[in-house]
């Protein structure tokens, strides 16, 4: 069933991913409105409300990025419909300007924020606790329990913003949003998607004056929040004992299981807490009731440790608290790190089962993510490092171009044998970088690498900059139509909204012209002689005008174009090895480095193309020095072609 | 039933191996039971090492399968398996692809021998625990490389017929991919239970 009819329907049960659950549970509390823009472990809660926005009458939009998303469903949540906007954990660090307004202002119906964050980093740059986001600008943090609570949560995080009139954040990581679950479905409500604003600037404009107002109204208003949340439906007090473990969050699982496991479960007095901010003092206080030695089970950062600390030293109440230093503080909870934690906590032996093997034998490969077959950026990458290598032969190795690179499947191209990325730093950076590089370097070239989205998320102003300035430094825009590392959405760029419709493309060439940059050219990665022939050209212009230039590169992702053909019942095309032609230099699988290509075996160097994994993208024949590789059969280039505009 | 049954599904990105997994979870509540599947998104998912953890029980609360804590474990790769083999006790089955994928990295990654990797994982997986299977030849057989998850969700079906509806699971294979695809998957399914029923014995 498609994902539209499975998460839009009335009732019954449905196998959905934890994102999808969200969207579910949003979709029950009548949700509205929903802006976001993507990123793993998020990206999936938008994606299914766009599926179900026209049958169900949501307005959903992939925005041009989080603070922008932030403001679109704040805004509407002010004008009285309930919305939500979702990032990723660093997303809420681009949003982070609104997000502290919003909690001074308020809003007039339900505001529910999520923040994905990704214990364990396994897609980020950063590992990153937002709950002390929530605590830093007064708003309040909901997160689930297990993957089954994710609907029912959400559902609740929208009551409750609806009630208090102000934002919630809705905390999951990466094991919620991304564990496929049982979900039973409820009923819907329907979304109410016609405001009505009531002018009151004098909570919404946030001027001196009103600032001060509201400050102190703010810390009023937390008094009330924190007294709410002691009974949140998801906080409970469970089991018996002189031993208590607060379990926040996701950790609440995995202490279940390990007591489970032990044969305690019910005999430890556990709180199952779903409320980490602010951490309700009352409920706190009922379950230390004659408890001797309390341990806090949470990832990351100590927030409801910390808060329970104080409200303990307030209160007077003199027991033991252990946690980080039984817990830890890096990376994401599992089982094995509960099961150690509570059986030190309680002082039990226990015996696991011993895995067969601790160590991974040293002939198992390193598996690196690598950039697709087919994918448009190899070639680039390609004809980037021969220019690179060029550049320092003929004018020394201190002046190889340095590559500032940004966030996204390119980022890929640091790897061998391009080395075509020297920094990564956040969203944007690529160009911000070679900004502050190109004024401190004299004539060492810096060529910024960013991909399409992340040129409309946040390129633009560290690009004008560049301009105002006067540096001098390439941009390479990798225009690959789509935000191809998050799975796919469509951009500014694409000339479709995250809803299907059609949308006016906007034109990166357009953009960079218009800003004032006076180089500027669009290429075709498949086509090497040329792309190489303008990259040099900018080069050059570079080095005599002192000033920046932009060379878009633009193909569409493979995966895109594997996934169009498919649709129209197109046949991929196949590439094969011609044995008595191939010479056995290995340059399509080294200095190329497509992964459906290797060597023959062992002793014989010659190539061959593994078909399971070729996406006909043939590149690879027109790199071949030796004419070694062609299509299997005969095909029809034209419409092959039409899939990859 | 009273214990959760742990799976652990690995493989390269690109593989199917959250189609695979998501429909085992998928038949695991067609038949009344509890299921989770904890997956790899994102980064890992070009060309990288995946693992997907699949719980069934009455009631599941916790996504992730501790180190040794594997019921089973399958794999459309043979590196992989041996790669997450901390995941399986002495009692853990072990069904596996015999295909090697080696990543592209010129220079940094020395070509391997299926032959000796099974000879390891020979050594290391008690008898009767082991069962190979050489999916990627036989979906490359029926000319759909891309149906090799299916051989070995196939493959993985006998053994987990307790747990599973196994109507349901025809039913869903039937419907992934479109058009030609779509026969090939079932296909290839049906291959990979008739494989384990012919070499070991192991049958619906
Ligand atoms: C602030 C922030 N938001 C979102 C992300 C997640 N993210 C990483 S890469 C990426 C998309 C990049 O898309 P694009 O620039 O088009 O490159 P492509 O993946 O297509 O190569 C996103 C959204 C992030 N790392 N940081
Ligand atoms: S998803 Fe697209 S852009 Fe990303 S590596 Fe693959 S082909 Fe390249």
């Amino acid at each position: 069933m498609s994902l539209a009819r499975t998460i839009g329907r009335e009732s019954g049960k449905e196998l959905l991913l934890g994102n999808e659950a969200i969207a579910r549970g949003a979709i029950e509390a009548g949700v509205a409105v929903a802006a976001a823009y993507p990123g793993t472990p998020s990206t999936e809660i938008v994606e299914a409300l766009a599926r179900v926005a026209k049958d169900l009458g949501i307005y959903v939009e992939w925005s041009t990025n989080e603070k922008v998303a932030f403001e679109v469903a704040y805004a509407a949540a002010t004008a009285g419909a309930r919305s939500l906007t979702a990032m990723k954990h660093v997303g809420l660090n681009v949003a982070a300007d609104p997000f502290f307004s919003s909690a001074y202002t308020g809003v007039e119906e339900s505001f529910v924020i999520v923040s994905a964050d990704d214990p364990g980093m396994w897609s980020s740059q950063n590992e990153q606790d937002n709950r002390i986001y929530g605590l830093h600008a007064y708003i309040p943090v909901i997160e689930a329990p297990r993957p089954k609570d994710l609907k029912d949560v959400t559902k609740a995080a929208f009551e409750l913003s609806s009630e208090l009139k102000h934002p919630v954040m809705l905390r999951s990581t990466t094991r919620l949003s991304h564990t496929r679950v049982v979900v039973e479905l409820g009923p819907i409500r329907r979304p109410v998607t016609r405001g009505r604003y009531i002018k009151n600037p004098s909570k919404y404009v946030l001027v001196p004056a009103h600032a001060r107002r509201m400050r102190k109204e703010l810390v009023e208003k937390w008094g009330r929040i924190e007294r709410r949340l002691e009974d949140f439906p998801f906080n409970a007090v469970e089991g018996e004992g002189k031993q208590l473990i607060v379990a926040s969050g996701v950790s609440y699982s995995y202490v279940r299981e390990a007591l489970e496991y032990l044969g305690l479960w019910g005999r430890v007095k556990v709180l199952k807490l779903s409320t980490p901010v602010p951490l309700p003092r009352k409920l706190v206080l009922r379950a230390v009731e004659g408890v001797e030695k309390i341990l806090v089970v949470e990832e990351l950062e100590p927030v409801v440790e910390d808060q329970l600390k104080r409200v303990l030293f307030d209160e007077g109440v003199r027991v033991e608290v252990r946690g980080k230093d039984l817990v830890g503080y890096l990376y994401e909870m599992t089982l094995d790190r509960a099961l150690s934690a509570v059986a030190k906590f309680l002082g039990v032996d226990y015996t696991s089962p011993e895995p067969l093997v601790t160590e991974v034998p040293s002939f198992v490969p390193s598996r690196p993510p690598q950039l697709c077959p087919g994918c448009p950026y190899r070639p680039l990458f390609y004809v980037l490092r021969r220019i690179a290598n060029m550049i320092a032969t003929r004018r020394g190795k201190e002046l190889e171009p340095i590559f500032t690179g940004d966030i996204g499947c390119y980022t890929l191209g640091m790897n061998p044998p391009f080395y075509a990325q020297d920094t990564t730093i956040c969203m944007g950076a690529s160009i911000g970088f070679a900004n502050g590089l190109s004024h401190v370097l004299g004539d060492r070239l810096v060529i910024a690498v960013i991909g399409d989205s992340t040129f409309f998320h946040a390129g633009i102003p560290p690009l004008v900059n560049a301009v105002y300035n006067g540096a001098p430094f390439l941009v390479v825009v990798l225009d690959n139509r789509i935000t191809a590392m998050t799975g796919h959405q469509p951009h500014p760029g694409t000339g479709m909204r995250a809803t299907g419709e059609e949308a006016p493309a906007i034109r990166i060439e357009d953009v960079a012209r218009a800003v004032g940059v006076e180089f500027v050219e669009v290429v075709d990665p498949f086509d090497l002689k040329t792309m190489q022939r303008k990259i040099m050209e900018a080069v050059d212009y570079i080095a005599e005008h002192r000033k920046p230039a932009v060379v878009v590169v633009r193909r569409a992702c493979a995966l895109l174009a594997v996934a169009r053909a498919r649709a129209a019942g197109f046949e991929i095309p196949r590439y094969v090895v011609d044995l008595d032609k191939c010479t056995g230099c290995g340059i399509c699988y080294t200095a190329f480095a497509c992964p459906a290509i290797s060597q023959l075996s062992l002793k014989d160097k010659r190539a061959i193309i593994d078909p399971e994994l070729c996406t006909g993208c043939g590149v690879c024949a027109v790199i071949c020095p030796f004419d070694a590789i062609r299509p299997e059969k005969e095909y029809d280039k034209e419409k092959w072609e039409s899939f990859w505009r | 039933m009273a214990r959760t049954v742990n799976i652990v599904v690995v493989g390269v990105g690109g593989q199917g191996l959250l189609t695979l997994s998501r429909i085992l979870a998928e038949a695991a509540m067609a038949r009344g039971l509890d299921a989770l599947a904890a997956e790899t998104h994102g980064l890992s998912q070009r060309g990288g090492t995946v693992i997907v953890h699949v719980r069934i029980g009455d009631e599941v609360h916790a996504p992730l399968i501790p180190l040794g804590g594997a019921d089973y474990i399958l794999s459309t790769e043979l590196s992989e398996t041996v790669r997450y083999l901390s995941y399986a006790n002495r009692g853990t089955k072990v069904i596996t692809n015999t295909k090697v994928i080696l990543p592209a990295l010129p220079g940094l990654v020395k070509p391997i021998e299926p032959r000796e990797v099974l000879e390891w994982l020979r050594s290391k997986v008690g008898k009767g625990n082991l069962y190979t299977i050489e999916a990627s030849d036989i979906a490359a057989g029926l000319g759909a490389p891309q149906s090799t998850n299916m051989v070995v969700l196939g493959a993985a079906t006998p053994f987990l017929k307790d747990v599973l509806d196994l109507g349901y699971l025809e039913k869903r294979v039937a419907r992934v991919g479109r058009g030609r695809i779509r026969e090939l998957n079932l296909e290839a399914f049906r291959r990979g239970i008739s494989y384990v029923c012919e070499r070991y014995g192991v049958c619906l």
